[in-house]
Protein backbone atom coordinates (compact mmCIF):
# COMPACT_ATOMS: atom_id res chain seq x y z
CA UNK A 1 0.00 0.00 0.00
CA UNK A 2 1.06 3.58 -0.61
CA UNK A 3 2.70 5.51 2.15
CA UNK A 4 2.21 8.93 0.56
CA UNK A 5 -0.94 10.89 -0.09
CA UNK A 6 -2.52 10.78 -3.53
CA UNK A 7 -1.02 13.34 -5.92
CA UNK A 8 -3.35 16.26 -6.41
CA UNK A 9 -3.41 19.30 -8.65
CA UNK A 10 -3.08 22.81 -7.26
CA UNK A 11 -6.43 23.63 -5.60
CA UNK A 12 -8.63 26.03 -7.51
CA UNK A 13 -8.65 28.31 -4.45
CA UNK A 14 -4.97 29.11 -4.96
CA UNK A 15 -5.66 31.06 -8.15
CA UNK A 16 -7.99 33.76 -6.74
CA UNK A 17 -5.66 33.96 -3.74
CA UNK A 18 -3.05 35.65 -5.96
CA UNK A 19 -5.15 38.69 -6.95
CA UNK A 20 -6.53 38.85 -3.39
CA UNK A 21 -2.96 39.17 -2.11
CA UNK A 22 -2.17 41.77 -4.77
CA UNK A 23 -5.26 43.79 -3.80
CA UNK A 24 -3.99 44.06 -0.23
CA UNK A 25 -1.12 46.18 -1.54
CA UNK A 26 -3.50 48.88 -2.83
CA UNK A 27 -4.44 50.38 0.58
CA UNK A 28 -0.73 50.73 1.38
CA UNK A 29 -0.15 52.62 -1.87
CA UNK A 30 -3.00 54.99 -0.96
CA UNK A 31 -1.74 55.33 2.62
CA UNK A 32 1.86 56.10 1.63
CA UNK A 33 0.73 58.54 -1.05
CA UNK A 34 -1.46 60.42 1.43
CA UNK A 35 1.37 60.47 3.97
CA UNK A 36 3.71 61.99 1.40
CA UNK A 37 0.99 64.50 0.47
CA UNK A 38 0.55 65.49 4.12
CA UNK A 39 4.33 66.01 4.41
CA UNK A 40 4.35 68.16 1.27
CA UNK A 41 6.54 65.68 -0.59
CA UNK A 42 4.12 65.60 -3.50
CA UNK A 43 1.95 68.25 -5.13
CA UNK A 44 -0.82 65.71 -5.72
CA UNK A 45 -3.62 66.08 -3.12
CA UNK A 46 -4.40 63.18 -0.80
CA UNK A 47 -6.57 60.45 -2.28
CA UNK A 48 -8.43 59.22 0.79
CA UNK A 49 -10.49 62.40 1.36
CA UNK A 50 -11.52 62.33 -2.32
CA UNK A 51 -12.54 58.67 -2.11
CA UNK A 52 -14.52 59.31 1.08
CA UNK A 53 -16.14 62.34 -0.49
CA UNK A 54 -17.26 60.30 -3.48
CA UNK A 55 -18.81 57.65 -1.22
CA UNK A 56 -20.39 60.08 1.24
CA UNK A 57 -24.10 60.54 0.61
CA UNK A 58 -24.37 57.39 -1.49
CA UNK A 59 -27.81 55.82 -1.48
CA UNK A 60 -29.16 52.38 -2.41
CA UNK A 61 -29.61 53.34 -6.05
CA UNK A 62 -29.88 50.97 -8.97
CA UNK A 63 -26.21 51.55 -9.77
CA UNK A 64 -25.26 50.55 -6.22
CA UNK A 65 -27.46 47.46 -6.52
CA UNK A 66 -25.88 46.54 -9.82
CA UNK A 67 -22.41 46.75 -8.27
CA UNK A 68 -23.66 44.86 -5.21
CA UNK A 69 -25.00 42.09 -7.47
CA UNK A 70 -21.63 41.67 -9.15
CA UNK A 71 -19.85 41.79 -5.78
CA UNK A 72 -22.25 39.26 -4.24
CA UNK A 73 -22.00 36.83 -7.15
CA UNK A 74 -18.22 37.12 -7.10
CA UNK A 75 -18.30 36.34 -3.39
CA UNK A 76 -20.48 33.31 -3.99
CA UNK A 77 -18.16 32.08 -6.72
CA UNK A 78 -15.16 32.48 -4.43
CA UNK A 79 -16.90 30.49 -1.69
CA UNK A 80 -17.62 27.64 -4.10
CA UNK A 81 -14.05 27.74 -5.42
CA UNK A 82 -12.63 27.71 -1.91
CA UNK A 83 -14.66 24.64 -0.94
CA UNK A 84 -13.87 22.67 -4.09
CA UNK A 85 -11.47 19.79 -3.39
CA UNK A 86 -8.24 19.57 -5.35
CA UNK A 87 -8.41 17.26 -8.34
CA UNK A 88 -6.57 13.98 -8.08
CA UNK A 89 -4.08 13.77 -10.92
CA UNK A 90 -3.04 10.13 -10.55
CA UNK A 91 -4.39 6.92 -9.03
CA UNK A 92 -2.35 4.21 -7.42
CA UNK A 93 -1.50 1.16 -9.47
CA UNK A 94 -1.65 -2.35 -8.13
CA UNK A 95 2.13 -2.62 -8.17
CA UNK A 96 3.86 -2.86 -4.82
CA UNK A 97 5.37 0.38 -3.66
CA UNK A 98 4.34 3.88 -4.44
CA UNK A 99 3.53 3.85 -8.17
CA UNK A 100 0.81 6.08 -9.56
CA UNK A 101 -0.54 6.61 -13.05
CA UNK A 102 -2.43 9.45 -14.71
CA UNK A 103 -5.57 9.19 -16.81
CA UNK A 104 -3.62 10.39 -19.85
CA UNK A 105 -1.16 7.53 -19.48
CA UNK A 106 -3.94 4.96 -19.08
CA UNK A 107 -5.65 6.37 -22.14
CA UNK A 108 -2.44 6.27 -24.17
CA UNK A 109 -1.83 2.63 -23.27
CA UNK A 110 -5.40 1.66 -24.14
CA UNK A 111 -5.52 3.60 -27.39
CA UNK A 112 -2.27 2.08 -28.67
CA UNK A 113 -3.57 -1.44 -28.08
CA UNK A 114 -6.93 -0.72 -29.72
CA UNK A 115 -5.34 1.06 -32.66
CA UNK A 116 -3.14 -1.93 -33.48
CA UNK A 117 -5.89 -4.52 -33.20
CA UNK A 118 -6.53 -6.46 -36.44
CA UNK A 119 -9.42 -5.04 -38.39
CA UNK A 120 -9.27 -1.62 -36.74
CA UNK A 121 -9.08 1.31 -39.15
CA UNK A 122 -8.77 3.97 -36.47
CA UNK A 123 -9.08 4.26 -32.72
CA UNK A 124 -9.54 7.57 -30.94
CA UNK A 125 -9.77 8.34 -27.29
CA UNK A 126 -13.10 9.87 -26.25
CA UNK A 127 -12.33 9.96 -22.55
CA UNK A 128 -9.42 8.97 -20.38
CA UNK A 129 -9.38 9.09 -16.61
CA UNK A 130 -7.55 6.69 -14.31
CA UNK A 131 -10.87 4.97 -13.62
CA UNK A 132 -12.48 5.01 -17.04
CA UNK A 133 -11.37 4.77 -20.62
CA UNK A 134 -13.71 5.36 -23.59
CA UNK A 135 -12.42 4.54 -27.03
CA UNK A 136 -14.14 5.05 -30.38
CA UNK A 137 -13.15 2.50 -32.97
CA UNK A 138 -13.79 2.36 -36.67
CA UNK A 139 -13.50 -1.17 -38.00
CA UNK A 140 -13.93 -2.93 -41.29
CA UNK A 141 -15.05 -6.11 -39.49
CA UNK A 142 -18.04 -6.98 -37.36
CA UNK A 143 -18.51 -4.06 -34.92
CA UNK A 144 -20.05 -6.09 -32.08
CA UNK A 145 -17.43 -8.83 -32.20
CA UNK A 146 -14.61 -6.33 -32.54
CA UNK A 147 -15.94 -4.36 -29.57
CA UNK A 148 -15.91 -7.39 -27.32
CA UNK A 149 -12.47 -8.53 -28.43
CA UNK A 150 -10.88 -5.12 -28.10
CA UNK A 151 -12.38 -4.60 -24.67
CA UNK A 152 -10.95 -7.92 -23.48
CA UNK A 153 -7.51 -7.16 -24.93
CA UNK A 154 -7.40 -3.64 -23.53
CA UNK A 155 -8.61 -4.77 -20.10
CA UNK A 156 -5.93 -7.46 -20.05
CA UNK A 157 -3.28 -4.97 -21.16
CA UNK A 158 -4.22 -2.56 -18.39
CA UNK A 159 -4.22 -5.20 -15.66
CA UNK A 160 -1.97 -4.17 -12.83
CA UNK A 161 -2.95 -0.55 -13.18
CA UNK A 162 -5.93 1.07 -11.59
CA UNK A 163 -8.38 -1.42 -13.17
CA UNK A 164 -10.29 1.18 -15.13
CA UNK A 165 -13.66 0.58 -16.71
CA UNK A 166 -13.10 0.13 -20.43
CA UNK A 167 -15.84 1.15 -22.86
CA UNK A 168 -15.42 0.57 -26.54
CA UNK A 169 -17.76 2.04 -29.12
CA UNK A 170 -17.40 0.62 -32.59
CA UNK A 171 -18.78 1.51 -35.95
CA UNK A 172 -18.23 -0.05 -39.29
CA UNK A 173 -16.18 1.72 -41.87
CA UNK A 174 -18.47 3.24 -44.46
CA UNK A 175 -18.08 1.65 -47.91
CA UNK B 1 3.39 24.33 -2.53
CA UNK B 2 3.13 23.29 1.10
CA UNK B 3 -0.04 22.06 2.77
CA UNK B 4 0.01 25.11 5.01
CA UNK B 5 0.05 27.47 2.05
CA UNK B 6 -2.78 25.60 0.35
CA UNK B 7 -4.85 25.83 3.51
CA UNK B 8 -4.11 29.54 3.86
CA UNK B 9 -5.10 30.19 0.25
CA UNK B 10 -8.39 28.35 0.75
CA UNK B 11 -9.05 30.23 3.97
CA UNK B 12 -8.28 33.62 2.41
CA UNK B 13 -10.43 32.87 -0.64
CA UNK B 14 -13.29 31.66 1.56
CA UNK B 15 -13.03 34.70 3.85
CA UNK B 16 -12.99 37.08 0.88
CA UNK B 17 -15.95 35.28 -0.67
CA UNK B 18 -17.97 35.48 2.53
CA UNK B 19 -17.07 39.16 2.90
CA UNK B 20 -18.10 40.05 -0.64
CA UNK B 21 -21.31 38.05 -0.43
CA UNK B 22 -22.16 39.78 2.85
CA UNK B 23 -21.55 43.19 1.29
CA UNK B 24 -23.79 42.33 -1.64
CA UNK B 25 -26.58 41.09 0.61
CA UNK B 26 -26.23 44.13 2.87
CA UNK B 27 -26.67 46.42 -0.12
CA UNK B 28 -29.88 44.61 -1.06
CA UNK B 29 -31.09 44.77 2.53
CA UNK B 30 -30.26 48.46 2.55
CA UNK B 31 -32.50 48.96 -0.46
CA UNK B 32 -35.40 46.68 0.48
CA UNK B 33 -34.98 46.72 4.32
CA UNK B 34 -35.85 43.05 4.70
CA UNK B 35 -33.91 42.41 7.92
CA UNK B 36 -32.94 45.76 9.46
CA UNK B 37 -33.45 49.47 9.18
CA UNK B 38 -30.80 51.71 7.64
CA UNK B 39 -30.35 55.43 7.03
CA UNK B 40 -31.42 56.47 3.57
CA UNK B 41 -27.97 57.74 2.63
CA UNK B 42 -24.46 56.73 3.60
CA UNK B 43 -22.96 59.27 6.01
CA UNK B 44 -19.18 59.34 6.25
CA UNK B 45 -18.91 62.71 7.94
CA UNK B 46 -17.21 61.33 11.05
CA UNK B 47 -14.68 59.42 8.95
CA UNK B 48 -13.99 62.45 6.77
CA UNK B 49 -13.33 64.52 9.90
CA UNK B 50 -10.83 61.90 11.03
CA UNK B 51 -9.19 61.88 7.59
CA UNK B 52 -8.56 65.62 7.95
CA UNK B 53 -6.53 65.15 11.13
CA UNK B 54 -2.76 65.19 11.11
CA UNK B 55 -2.28 61.68 12.51
CA UNK B 56 -4.61 59.96 10.05
CA UNK B 57 -2.05 59.42 7.23
CA UNK B 58 0.45 58.04 9.76
CA UNK B 59 -2.07 55.66 11.27
CA UNK B 60 -3.26 54.43 7.86
CA UNK B 61 0.33 53.91 6.71
CA UNK B 62 1.24 52.09 9.93
CA UNK B 63 -1.61 49.65 9.38
CA UNK B 64 -1.55 49.17 5.61
CA UNK B 65 2.19 48.95 4.92
CA UNK B 66 2.81 45.88 7.13
CA UNK B 67 -0.31 44.33 5.60
CA UNK B 68 1.07 44.98 2.12
CA UNK B 69 4.44 43.48 3.05
CA UNK B 70 2.71 40.41 4.43
CA UNK B 71 0.68 40.16 1.21
CA UNK B 72 3.86 40.38 -0.88
CA UNK B 73 5.46 37.65 1.24
CA UNK B 74 2.33 35.56 0.73
CA UNK B 75 2.65 36.08 -3.06
CA UNK B 76 6.32 35.12 -3.05
CA UNK B 77 5.57 31.90 -1.19
CA UNK B 78 3.75 30.72 -4.32
CA UNK B 79 6.96 30.70 -6.31
CA UNK B 80 8.13 27.20 -6.98
CA UNK B 81 10.98 26.24 -4.71
CA UNK B 82 13.13 23.14 -4.93
CA UNK B 83 12.56 20.41 -2.39
CA UNK B 84 15.08 19.39 0.27
CA UNK B 85 18.58 18.89 -1.13
CA UNK B 86 20.14 16.98 1.73
CA UNK B 87 18.95 14.71 4.49
CA UNK B 88 20.63 14.12 7.79
CA UNK B 89 20.79 10.35 8.09
CA UNK B 90 19.87 8.41 11.20
CA UNK B 91 23.46 7.09 11.38
CA UNK B 92 24.56 10.55 12.56
CA UNK B 93 25.48 10.83 16.20
CA UNK B 94 27.42 13.03 18.57
CA UNK B 95 30.70 12.04 16.92
CA UNK B 96 29.73 13.14 13.46
CA UNK B 97 27.03 14.02 11.00
CA UNK B 98 26.19 12.05 7.88
CA UNK B 99 24.12 13.69 5.17
CA UNK B 100 22.60 12.20 2.08
CA UNK B 101 22.50 14.20 -1.16
CA UNK B 102 18.87 13.72 -2.10
CA UNK B 103 18.99 15.52 -5.43
CA UNK B 104 21.76 13.27 -6.69
CA UNK B 105 19.75 10.26 -5.58
CA UNK B 106 16.69 11.58 -7.41
CA UNK B 107 18.70 12.20 -10.58
CA UNK B 108 20.32 8.77 -10.45
CA UNK B 109 16.99 7.05 -9.77
CA UNK B 110 15.42 8.88 -12.71
CA UNK B 111 18.22 7.75 -15.02
CA UNK B 112 17.90 4.20 -13.76
CA UNK B 113 14.13 4.12 -14.32
CA UNK B 114 14.42 5.56 -17.82
CA UNK B 115 16.97 2.92 -18.71
CA UNK B 116 14.78 0.11 -17.44
CA UNK B 117 11.36 1.12 -18.58
CA UNK B 118 9.66 1.96 -21.88
CA UNK B 119 9.73 5.65 -21.03
CA UNK B 120 10.47 8.77 -23.05
CA UNK B 121 11.74 10.82 -20.14
CA UNK B 122 12.01 10.68 -16.38
CA UNK B 123 12.61 13.65 -14.07
CA UNK B 124 13.65 13.28 -10.46
CA UNK B 125 12.89 15.78 -7.69
CA UNK B 126 12.49 15.88 -3.94
CA UNK B 127 9.78 17.18 -1.67
CA UNK B 128 8.70 16.99 1.94
CA UNK B 129 5.38 15.64 3.14
CA UNK B 130 5.10 16.00 6.87
CA UNK B 131 8.02 14.16 8.44
CA UNK B 132 8.64 12.18 5.28
CA UNK B 133 11.01 13.03 2.50
CA UNK B 134 9.81 12.00 -0.94
CA UNK B 135 12.02 11.28 -3.91
CA UNK B 136 9.57 11.80 -6.75
CA UNK B 137 10.17 10.39 -10.21
CA UNK B 138 7.96 11.84 -12.91
CA UNK B 139 7.95 9.55 -15.97
CA UNK B 140 6.46 10.17 -19.40
CA UNK B 141 5.45 7.19 -21.50
CA UNK B 142 7.16 6.68 -24.82
CA UNK B 143 5.08 6.75 -27.96
CA UNK B 144 4.13 3.37 -29.28
CA UNK B 145 3.16 0.09 -27.63
CA UNK B 146 4.13 -0.33 -23.99
CA UNK B 147 4.26 -3.56 -22.06
CA UNK B 148 2.43 -2.72 -18.84
CA UNK B 149 3.98 -5.44 -16.62
CA UNK B 150 7.53 -4.39 -17.56
CA UNK B 151 6.62 -0.76 -16.95
CA UNK B 152 5.32 -1.51 -13.48
CA UNK B 153 8.26 -3.82 -12.76
CA UNK B 154 10.75 -1.08 -13.66
CA UNK B 155 8.95 1.44 -11.46
CA UNK B 156 8.73 -0.96 -8.52
CA UNK B 157 12.40 -1.99 -8.75
CA UNK B 158 13.59 1.60 -8.90
CA UNK B 159 11.44 2.61 -5.93
CA UNK B 160 12.72 -0.39 -3.96
CA UNK B 161 16.35 0.57 -4.69
CA UNK B 162 15.80 4.06 -3.33
CA UNK B 163 14.12 2.64 -0.25
CA UNK B 164 17.04 0.25 0.31
CA UNK B 165 19.45 3.18 0.16
CA UNK B 166 17.71 4.75 3.16
CA UNK B 167 16.55 1.82 5.28
CA UNK B 168 16.10 3.68 8.53
CA UNK B 169 15.23 7.13 7.34
CA UNK B 170 11.85 8.48 6.39
CA UNK B 171 12.51 8.48 2.66
CA UNK B 172 9.93 7.24 0.20
CA UNK B 173 10.28 6.95 -3.57
CA UNK B 174 7.13 7.79 -5.48
CA UNK B 175 6.79 7.15 -9.21
CA UNK B 176 4.24 9.13 -11.19
CA UNK B 177 3.56 7.85 -14.70
CA UNK B 178 2.20 10.42 -17.14
CA UNK B 179 1.10 10.14 -20.74
CA UNK B 180 3.38 10.75 -23.71
CA UNK B 181 4.50 14.35 -24.14
CA UNK B 182 3.09 16.44 -27.02
CA UNK B 183 0.78 13.75 -28.22
CA UNK B 184 -2.80 14.37 -29.28
CA UNK B 185 -4.84 11.55 -27.81
CA UNK B 186 -8.30 12.90 -28.52
CA UNK B 187 -9.27 12.28 -32.12
CA UNK B 188 -7.02 10.43 -34.51
CA UNK B 189 -5.53 12.69 -37.14
CA UNK B 190 -4.90 9.92 -39.59
CA UNK B 191 -6.74 6.89 -40.79
CA UNK B 192 -4.89 3.68 -41.43
CA UNK B 193 -6.39 1.71 -44.27
CA UNK B 194 -5.83 -2.00 -44.25
CA UNK B 195 -6.08 -3.99 -47.40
Amino acid sequence: MSTTRAPRAIPAACWPALPIAATLVVPAVVGVHDLLASLGATHDPAWMPRLLGAADGLGPSMAVLAVATVVGLTGLALILIALRPARRTHVQTQASGDVWISGTAVGALAQTVADRFPGVVSASLARATPRRVDIRVVTDGDPAQTRTQIRDVVTAHLSGLAVPTVRIRTRKLAP
Amino acid sequence: MTDRLRFFDRFATLLTGVGLLTLGLLAYDWRFEVVGGYPSDLSLEAVRDLADTGWWPWAITAVTVPLALAALAWLLLHLRRPGPGTLRLSASDSTGRIQGDLRSVATAAAASLQERGPLASVRGSTRSQGRRTIVELRAALADGPTDTPSLLRAATQTAAEVHEAFPQDHVVCRVLIDGPRRRRLRGARHVRVQQ
